[in-house]
């Protein structure tokens, strides 16, 4: 266990290495750099006379002129010595602290997110699986595909129009605007409860298809085996029975896809919380991105990353702790 | 004395008459205010405002104070989302409302001289900084001396786009006392006052010295302990162009230091961080009182909220959840909101742009044959007259404007018949007429041949960003159609704007399409873009700008002597030290223009829209709406009210 687990650690450092070089050397692939995005910008307002030297000593304050392995290695040494991500072009501000704002919100919508999922999938899988091809499995099949295949923008629109028409009020961001600045409250919780309840949806129905089967799928090969005639021969009740031996090991690919989880609503939230307004990583990756403001968007990717590095290694530990039959070897 | 002073003069001195003379002790203030000056923590009113504030007439009634207003954009960046527009921007001069000539703004009067080499400004006595430290010709003098003279801060010599490059390092200016201070300039330069109530103008009286000399290490010999503990600034130029948001940093960077004292009716208080809202305060020592003494801006707070998406915004916009946005997008969403009861009012802007978009043959395209043939006038010509501007206007504008080349308006002293009407019909049989004269010879499929055999293909790019509000991408489909036609192969290319940067940087491109500014009033001398070449926007060979401003990253290519004489030309309207001599010189230049004939219009711009909330009073019912004028500024954004 102790030979696995310093194995796992440093192919981890490694991925995790190579996908900081990954994230930065293609976020500056697209033509021009961050003045470039910013003249764009300034010409989009309407701005009539740009002098070139003004544009040539920008690059040159903002050190976009260096050679991109030395901008890598300068970024790659402050990350390690320092815990600095570098400075954000767009915001003028340290991007660590950009990052880190954005997190716990981005990890609100994404851990209620997953809840909702395998409260809703859960359940339905393990029916759609027990009354195999009845009306219910049919009926939660088909919501399921729908969910999946709505695209989540337009869903939010859908949503968002449907709550300013009937509701009386567009549940636009997480907060109301009188509480976006306010300190943390109850009224304020509660206003966020209110605001949380149409990402969660959107995001979560996309995902709760793809569970349903995945369980229904699962439990379907355990139903058959015949341990499962064992215990009912043995007198075991249906529900005890069924809860206690085939969901159990029906539940091994959703502890092996934890960590998954994360890189995948984390994008799939980006393009609702655009439509949406939520003030979470999503949107700014994708501006950074556009602006090509380069070290927040590689901030971003290599906390992500590294998340999900860390996610994936964590469930394949619980994998090997709760399932006997793993070997580490 | 010119008449221009003359005229300046007399709307000085009507403005006074008209004007209740406000005597010191009526001033009156925000309650917000009055509560701190009863606490003790500011002075009286009287004491913040100069000896004599700019009297504003409120656009309909006299406001009442109160917020807080909400303003809504979409992106990152507060300022250029619409802020800077309503917020920022004051000059030394600024445009009356009306857009008919410069009126005081910062400076309370100025003399000309007269060969309009010597400009002298009479600054406010007793006006302030947000901060409270007073604004004197030192500031101005900090500017130009210690910021534009500076060889670290300005290692090319002193630039500013309000400072004509001829003769920039002569330029002196001299402080005659504490509220006067004198500009000369080497050559004479008749359209100063009109070059500074637009952004060119911001930087004159953009410093304020009191705040900015710790971060100049003329002044502060330990600057470096400072760099040193600033992030992203790597010496001390950078720290004062991130400190002072400028002179070559983004102007729209002070949304980030909540420190820097401004001269604006509102300054930021909270910075757009982790959540999507950022705010303002009103400046206690605001400069511009209402026509009843009342100390101007009437809302006390401006909250910005941060969008990722326009509909998200259109959508807050008509629920009520905000008070104004720039640049609306959905002309027919916002008409048929306001028809079923959106709390919401639309006012109808006068564009300034003289056609609704102009397109370019590169004429220093990198291909030669394709140069050779931009360069032929018959071919210019031959493409103008293939192009069918009724339909385009039926199907792309909804049936608003009529066709037009990229001209002055009708209502324009400089409007030229030939240059708005020339070549505009719509002719199939012309067309190819000129195009024979050019390119006769056809392949199998009836596309023109090249000199060198090959299909005559051109590519179209263009920027396809939205915040032009444009319809650009449909123009271009309908265009493409009407010159495969007359057998010309036109490829549709629209990038995002980033691209574009790039390919105008490198002289990549073969033919593009852009905006159509330089309509309205006395714009097409301020904004000559279309009728002159070696303009920033001249795209019909955007290499000549570079060349003429002697850039060092970008292709530059040197124009033919003809051209750098009509350049010429147009700097000397610059030196006319009259309007009426400005004009003649520039009418003469849209002669030389319509015979070059350098770039094809489609048609007048349809007046544009601007949907607010209905609770935001003094908003004019029409204004005239572009760069130039400020955007928004012209319209006055501190005497706006909410209405409680």
């Amino acid at each position: 266990m102790k030979k696995f687990l310093i194995r796992r650690a440093i192919y981890m450092i490694i991925t995790v290495w190579v996908i900081t070089i990954i994230a930065f050397i293609v976020i500056q692939l697209p033509p021009g750099d961050y003045v470039t995005s910013l003249v764009s910008e300034m010409m989009a307002q309407g701005t009539d006379s740009i002098d070139p030297a003004v544009v040539e000593q920008l690059r040159e304050q903002y050190g976009l002129n260096d050679p991109m392995y030395v901008q890598y290695f300068k970024w790659m040494r402050n990350i390690i010595l320092d815990g600095d991500f570098g400075y954000s072009l767009a915001f003028q501000r340290d991007a660590r602290e950009i990052i880190l704002e954005r997190l716990p919100l981005t990890f609100l919508v994404t851990l209620s997110t997953v809840l909702f999922v395998w409260l809703i999938a859960l359940p339905i899988g393990v029916y759609s699986a027990v009354r195999k091809y009845s009306i219910g499995d049919y009926i939660a099949t088909f919501l399921g595909f729908i969910g999946l295949a709505t695209p989540n923008f337009l869903f939010a629109l859908i949503l968002m129009y449907l709550s300013y028409k009937y509701g009386g009020q567009a549940l636009i961001g997480l907060f109301s605007a009188e509480y976006v600045d306010a300190p943390w409250s109850f009224a304020k919780f509660v206003d966020l409860l209110k605001h949380l309840i149409i990402p969660i949806i959107i995001i979560g129905t996309s995902f709760t298809a793809g569970l349903i089967r995945t369980m229904r799928a699962n439990l379907l090969d355990e139903l058959n085996r015949p341990y499962v005639d064992a215990a009912r021969a043995k007198g075991l009740s249906e529900t005890r029975l069924l809860w206690k031996y085939p969901v159990r090991y029906a539940l091994n690919p959703f502890v092996s896809t934890i960590g998954w989880a994360l890189p995948g609503l984390v994008a799939g939230e980006v393009i609702v919380s655009i439509v949406l307004n939520l003030p979470t990583s999503g949107p700014i990756l994708f501006n950074a991105l556009l602006e090509q403001d380069m070290y927040v968007a590689s901030g971003f990717i290599l906390v992500l990353s590294a998340l999900t590095v860390v996610g994936t290694f964590i469930s394949d530990v619980l994998l090997a702790v709760l399932d006997p039959r793993i070997r580490l070897e | 004395m010119r008449k221009l002073y003359i005229g300046i003069f007399f709307g000085i001195l009507l403005t006074l008459l008209s004007f209740p003379v406000v005597a010191q002790d009526s001033y009156n203030e925000s309650p917000v205010l009055t509560s701190l000056v009863e606490a003790g923590s500011l002075p009286p009113v009287a004491e913040r405002l100069p000896v004599t504030p700019r009297v504003i007439e409120p656009v309909s009634e006299i406001g009442q104070y109160g917020g807080p207003m909400r303003v809504g954009f979409v992106g990152n960046n507060p300022g250029w989302g619409g802020l800077w527009y309503v917020t920022g921007w004051e000059n030394l001069v600024s445009w009356s409302a009306d857009f008919s000539g410069p009126v005081p703004n910062i400076a309370e009067s100025w003399e000309i001289s007269d060969d309009v080499r010597e400009y002298t400004f009479h600054l406010r006595e007793g006006m302030r900084w947000s901060d409270g430290e007073p604004f004197t010709a030192d500031d101005i003098i900090f500017y130009i001396e210690d910021v534009l003279f500076n060889e670290e801060i300005n290692p090319a010599g002193p630039g500013a786009d309000w400072l004509p490059r001829e003769g920039a390092e002569e330029f002196r200016a001299e402080k005659i006392d504490d509220y006067t201070v004198k500009f000369i300039f080497a050559n004479p330069y008749g359209t100063f006052l009109y070059t500074i109530p637009q952004w060119n103008g911001r930087h004159i009286t953009w410093f304020p010295k009191h705040y900015l000399t710790q971060f100049h290490a003329d002044y502060n010999e330990n600057v470096d302990d400072i760099v040193a503990e600033t992030d992203g600034v790597e010496d001390w130029v950078g720290l004062f162009n991130l400190m002072a948001s400028g002179p070559t940093d983004d102007t729209n960077n002070y949304f980030n230091n909540l420190d820097r004292p401004l001269l604006f009716p509102w300054v930021p208080t909270s910075i757009l961080g982790g959540s999507t809202q950022m705010t303002m305060a009103r400046n206690p020592y605001y400069w511009k009182v209402d026509t009843e003494g009342n100390q101007l801006p009437y809302i006390d707070e401006v909250i910005g909220v941060s969008f990722q998406d326009d509909e998200a915004r259109n959508l807050a916009l008509v629920n009520g959840d905000l008070d104004y946005i720039k640049d609306a997008n959905g002309r027919e969403f916002f008409f048929d909101a306001l028809d079923s009861g959106a709390p919401i009012e639309i006012t109808l802007t006068s564009s300034d742009f003289g056609t609704t978009n102009t397109i370019h043959f590169n004429l220093e395209t990198q291909d030669e044959v394709l140069r050779e043939i931009f360069n032929d006038i018959n071919f210019r010509i031959g493409m103008s007259h293939a192009i069918n501007r009724e339909e385009i206007i039926e199907i792309v504008h909804q049936g608003q404007g009529t066709p037009a080349q990229a001209s002055p308006l009708e209502s324009s002293p400089l409007y030229n018949e030939r240059l708005a009407t020339q070549y505009i019909e719509y002719d199939v049989d012309l067309a190819n007429e000129y195009l024979d004269m050019v390119v006769p010879e056809r392949d199998g499929e009836g596309y023109r041949l090249r000199s060198d055999g090959e299909r005559l293909s051109i590519v179209f790019s263009f920027p396809n960003s939205e915040s032009w509000q444009n319809n650009w991408v449909n123009v271009g489909e309908l265009v493409v159609g009407y010159w495969e036609a007359v057998g010309v192969e036109v490829l549709l290319d629209p990038q995002s704007a980033d691209v574009m940067t790039e390919r105008r940087e490198n002289n990549n491109y073969e033919a593009t399409m852009y905006t159509g500014e330089g309509g309205a009033g006395i714009t097409p001398i301020i904004q000559p873009r279309y009728y002159v070449p070696g303009d920033f926007d001249s795209l019909f060979a955007v290499s000549w700008f570079y060349w003429f401003s002697d850039a060092q990253e970008a292709v530059t290519v040197e124009p033919p002597q003809e051209i750098q004489d009509i350049r010429a030309l147009y700097e000397a309207v610059g030196q006319q030290p009259t309007l009426e001599g400005q004009i003649e010189a520039m009418a003469e230049i849209l002669n030389i223009s319509a015979d070059n004939f350098w770039n094809i219009g489609i048609a007048r711009p349809a007046p544009g829209f601007q949907p607010r909330h209905v609770r935001l009073g003094n908003y004019p019912d029409n204004y005239i709406k572009g760069w130039g004028q400020g955007v928004e500024k012209i319209t006055y954004p501190e005497q706006w009210f909410i209405r409680q």
